[in-house]
């Protein structure tokens, strides 16, 4: 279970502040040194960490990421507002669907 | 003697009960004496072209009030500088006019700008042989755009963005990518030699309607493209149950925007509502589906919940990982 200090959400994409990372989250990370956490299927929707400095990095079926922000980031999207967010650690995940009776998958945008 | 603009001329001294003007183009004035609090003071006014350029007050060698063409106006205040702004409280009105030399085409000209509540009114640029480049008026909404030989290059129809050209001091909309140079909300083409080369409108942030793009033409619907058969479908020709499967949520809410949300109705039955949000069960389908709201551009999506969901905020929730990787419903700080 993640316990969260203050959760946040920019359309598909959800984000909360941690105290500590889980410590599983440090296996299988890879960095995602262009900072975008996830681009639409659609006209270059892509959620994106811009400004500051911040270490972006997914894992598995990019779902799932840690974001750690040393110095205060943005988190931009063509269509939605941008989310400023503070020096921390982040848990980054994306929302879920269903797709079955007992499958779901993420929401794609 | 001057004001803040239109210093053209100065007074020299009297000769026989005239005064004496002497015309001033371009140069510097500098004057030196004591105010009405006799503290010494010291103004410099530059001028250009016959007009102030900058008009510079300094007390003790510090800057207290600073007027440049084509600027906010500054004064010193407790905390140092200081904007003054055009309109109170609003921070981004700005009535007046700004000049600016700069490069638009790779040409070299000076681009004269117009604004009224930040607003940008009009627009004229004119190269350094003299030729007109353009005269944009926001009343009018069309242009031609001409090289420095007169030739036409572009001929505009729509709303130039010129919202945050007031900040840039007077930059041309043209020094930006033909895509920034429209405001939302307006319908705008571009043409070159005869032939439209990009067209198209933006509403809520989303490409809408028709575009057309390096000559090529597409389809909107919320800013998601979509075939031009589609597009064309009459609503009620349309049928929710061949677009509720659908993978793509932003596709799926384009689609339903199209045939008008209430249509879910007709085909399935509310189990629960709550505010905008409202759950669905639709007879056959493995899933249910929720309705919500988007807080940044109010359109409609419709999300697949399992099929035992029988609140509103419960399947929300469980769209968010919570009964797997959260214990308690969450409640978001900032939600866009």
């Amino acid at each position: 279970m993640i316990i969260y200090e203050k959760a946040y959400r920019q359309g598909e994409i959800l984000i909360f502040k941690v105290k500590k990372l889980p410590a599983s989250y440090a296996y299988n990370a890879r960095p995602i040194p262009n900072g975008v956490i996830r681009e639409g299927e659609k006209e270059g929707h892509e959620h994106k960490v811009e400004g500051g400095s911040a270490q972006l990095s997914l894992f598995g079926d990019g779902e799932t990421g840690t974001l750690k922000v040393d110095k205060a980031t943005t988190i931009t999207h063509p269509e939605h507002n941008s989310i400023n967010l503070p020096k921390g650690e982040y848990v980054v995940k994306v929302q879920k669907e269903a797709t079955g009776k007992h499958s779901h998958s993420s929401v794609k945008d | 003697m001057f004001g803040n603009r239109g210093l053209t001329s100065i007074l020299s001294g009297k000769c026989n009960g005239r005064s004496i003007h002497d015309h001033l183009m371009n140069g510097r004035i500098t004057i030196r004496g004591t105010d009405e609090n006799n503290e010494p003071f010291q103004r410099i006014v530059m001028i250009k072209n016959g007009e102030v350029w900058d008009n510079k007050l300094q007390h003790d060698g510090k800057s207290v009030h600073h007027i440049v063409y084509g600027a906010f106006e500054s004064k010193r205040g407790e905390k140092g500088r200081e904007i003054v702004h055009f309109k109170k409280g609003s921070g981004t009105g700005r009535h007046g006019k700004a000049r600016r030399h700069e490069k638009i085409f790779g040409m070299k000209g000076v681009c004269h700008s117009w604004y009224k509540n930040g607003r940008l009114v009009r627009q004229k640029f004119i190269y350094d042989n003299k030729k007109t480049a353009y005269d944009y008026n926001a009343f009018r909404k069309t242009c031609t755009i001409r090289d420095n030989a007169g030739k036409i290059l572009y001929e505009i129809t729509g709303v130039l963005n010129g919202r945050m050209n007031a900040y840039f001091g007077g930059h041309s909309v043209f020094h930006k990518s033909m895509t920034d140079w429209f405001c939302d909300a307006h319908p705008f083409v571009v043409k070159k030699n005869g032939v439209i080369i990009y067209a198209g409108q933006i509403k809520n942030q989303q490409r809408v309607g028709k575009w057309v793009e390096n000559g090529k033409i597409f389809f909107y619907e919320r800013g998601v493209a979509i075939p031009k058969k589609l597009y064309e479908t009459p609503p009620d020709k349309l049928d929710p149950l061949k677009i509720l499967p659908l993978s793509n949520a932003q596709l799926r809410m384009a689609l339903m925007a199209k045939i008008t949300p209430e249509r879910i109705a007709e085909i399935g039955t509310v189990i629960h509502k709550n505010r905008e949000m409202c759950l669905y069960d639709i007879p056959k389908y493995e899933v249910r589906i929720l309705r919500v709201q988007c807080p940044t551009t109010k359109s409609y999506y419709f999300l697949k919940v399992p099929k035992d969901s029988q609140k509103c905020e419960q399947a929300r929730q469980w769209t968010f990982h919570v009964g797997v990787d959260f214990e308690k419903p969450i409640k978001f700080a900032v939600e866009t």
